[in-house]
């Protein structure tokens, strides 16, 4: 089993993933970002039947065949291209470059350690009414939220101070933010957060009475095989109040138990 | 009810606005530009969601619209929000405006009523060579193509398939140029960022519009490269309605259901052969120059897709 990584310069779960397999003699290699971008060569070609195959020679001589891949862990959202000097130059290069990381990890797909998505790498994916909408059709209790561009349906939510960039979070609750002096998110007030990591539908601690079987749906629907629920405690029931698609600070349970996943063939 | 979403002016939006009122379909319209002094309520209570938009002193509940077009430009761009022009607003309403356009995107990608289209799957256009993988499941063939940032991949790949064209691999709008010899001291540039080349094919362009279960075709006669362009080099464009082989009608519409875009505009360019290539599939097609140059009412089948809402499904 050969296990590439493809992550962020400084993603500390990517190193630790790397670590953790080699460690257990799996065949793993980690390609930053950096090196990514500076390839000495990109080669992605397209048939007129639509077969890929992409081609990059990495700067240190190392050569990623997308055929000859076997499962790719990939981590990367965006490329900023800060070697254009020039905005509007980089901000063209970071479309260009990311739109075509988005084609070779299409080409990649079969071999993906999670499934791709069009909202992959925009911010669409924080949709938090979405991840609320795909939660309740799984079954799993949500925290209470309202937004609204009118206090006036909202009365009992009190005005608040504004910060300098016109909003500021709200003691009462993490989502509870204002906006130009009007409140535009309220959510109950909440004390006691914790926040579990789910591998493959399972829960790597407590469950917090959460069920099993609702979980496993709920990772359907978002088509996530790696990610963390956030809770809090509201009237003695924890309820999902976030979701944390991109976990990065995880125990060393959660490490091994990912890297259990991604390098069992059966699980690709 | 039909919710209509976009700057009422704009000739796609104002298209099907005409036809609601011709057809007796009652709609809302969102304008943009007047977003500032509408209000919207999202909420879940108790696991349950509601959402209402209030629109001129009116309240609409988001669940009981059949179907919505979104035909939405970048709000960063609209002249009220978009600071030091002669529109701009003020920044607390410019927030305001801001606010609701981005809730009603996010509640657009969640809302399981009938969108066409669903921005998030709109997104499946911000990486064309992303989309052609996709669109080649249809049955369609894709123009070959090579995205590269080196010169002797591109030199190579040159050789076996001779005349080549470029463009943007992004949604980022970009003239299709063919690759000669003017070029060629630009290439030196190649190494700092990756470009998109395709082979080209000799033949004539065809748009197809996908609306439901529809076909449009419009076969467009231009004797330049990059059709949308014709008018700067001083070239006329023709257009006019294209009957199409069953085969394409059927790949054109899986495609539409592959890429989830209930109405798109799908760019196909026909061959001597009588093969045909699709170069991309639009997510928010400008369907307005096409029916006013063929007078077919692709207005008319849109805003009836959307009474009819999920119940095309």
């Amino acid at each position: 089993m050969d296990v590439t990584i493809l992550c962020p310069d400084n993603d500390q779960l990517a190193y630790k993933v790397h670590h953790w397999l080699l460690k257990e003699n799996v065949n793993a290699r980690l390609i930053t970002q950096h090196q990514l971008t500076h390839a000495t060569s990109w080669r992605h070609e397209i048939s007129e039947l639509g077969k890929v195959n992409s081609i990059i020679i990495l700067r240190d001589g190392r050569v990623i065949d997308s055929a000859k891949i076997n499962v790719a862990f990939n981590r990367i959202l965006s490329f900023p291209m800060l070697h254009f000097p020039d905005i509007n130059n980089r901000h063209y290069a970071a479309m260009e470059q990311t739109a075509l990381y988005t084609s070779f990890l299409k080409g990649l797909s079969t071999t993906l350690f999670e499934p791709f998505q069009t909202d992959y790498l925009s911010m669409h994916q924080n949709n938090i009414w979405r991840v609320y909408h795909c939660a309740v059709a799984a079954g799993l209790p949500v925290a209470d939220l309202k937004y609204t561009t009118n206090p006036k349906n909202y009365p009992s939510v009190s005005q608040k101070v504004l910060s300098s960039d016109g909003r500021q979070f709200s003691p009462s609750g993490p989502l509870s933010f204002i906006n130009n002096n009007q409140p535009v998110f309220s959510s109950n007030a909440f004390q006691d957060k914790v926040k579990i990591t789910i591998v493959d539908s399972n829960v790597c601690d407590n469950h917090y009475g959460l069920s099993s079987h609702s979980i496993k749906h709920f990772s359907n629907l978002i088509k996530k095989r790696f990610y963390e629920l956030h809770l809090a405690k509201i009237n003695n029931k924890y309820v999902i109040y976030n979701v944390n698609l991109y976990p990065v600070n995880v125990s060393s349970k959660v490490v091994k138990v990912l890297c259990q996943s991604i390098s069992t063939p059966k699980n690709n | 009810m039909i919710l209509l979403i976009g700057i009422p002016s704009e000739p796609p939006l104002k298209l099907a606005i005409e036809a609601a009122e011709k057809l007796n379909i009652p709609a809302v319209i969102f304008n943009q530009r007047y977003a500032h002094t509408y209000d919207m309520v999202l909420e879940y209570v108790n696991n349950k969601f509601y959402g209402c938009l209030q629109i001129d002193g009116k309240e609409y509940n988001l669940d009981e619209f059949t179907g919505v077009y979104v035909r939405m430009m970048d709000y960063n761009y609209l002249p009220e929000i978009k600071s030091k022009v002669f529109n701009y607003i003020g920044n607390q309403k410019a927030l305001k405006s801001i606010s609701i356009q981005q809730q009603l995107l996010l509640w657009l990608d969640g809302t399981k009523s009938f969108i066409a289209n669903r921005p998030l799957d709109m997104l499946s256009n911000m990486s064309k060579p992303y989309q052609t993988q996709i669109i080649a499941q249809s049955g369609l063939l894709i123009p070959p193509t090579l995205i590269t940032n080196n010169l002797a991949q591109l030199n190579s790949y040159k050789n076996t398939n001779k005349n080549l064209i470029f463009k943007s691999i992004s949604s980022v709008r970009s003239i299709v140029k063919d690759l000669n010899i003017t070029y060629t001291p630009q290439l030196k540039n190649l190494q700092f960022l990756a470009t998109q080349f395709q082979k080209k094919l000799e033949g004539e362009n065809i748009r197809v519009h996908v609306v439901g279960n529809q076909t449009f075709a419009t076969k467009v006669l231009s004797e330049v490269t990059d059709y949308r362009y014709s008018a700067h080099e001083g070239k006329e464009t023709l257009l006019t309605i294209e009957q199409l082989p069953h085969q394409i009608i059927k790949a054109c519409l899986k495609s539409s259901l592959l890429l989830n875009l209930p109405l798109c505009g799908i760019d196909l360019f026909r061959t001597p052969q009588n093969k045909y290539y699709c170069f991309e599939v639009n997510p928010s097609p400008a369907y307005s120059y096409y029916q006013q140059n063929t007078g077919q009412d692709i207005a008319s089948a849109l805003v009836k897709l959307l009474a009819r809402g999920n119940n095309n499904l």
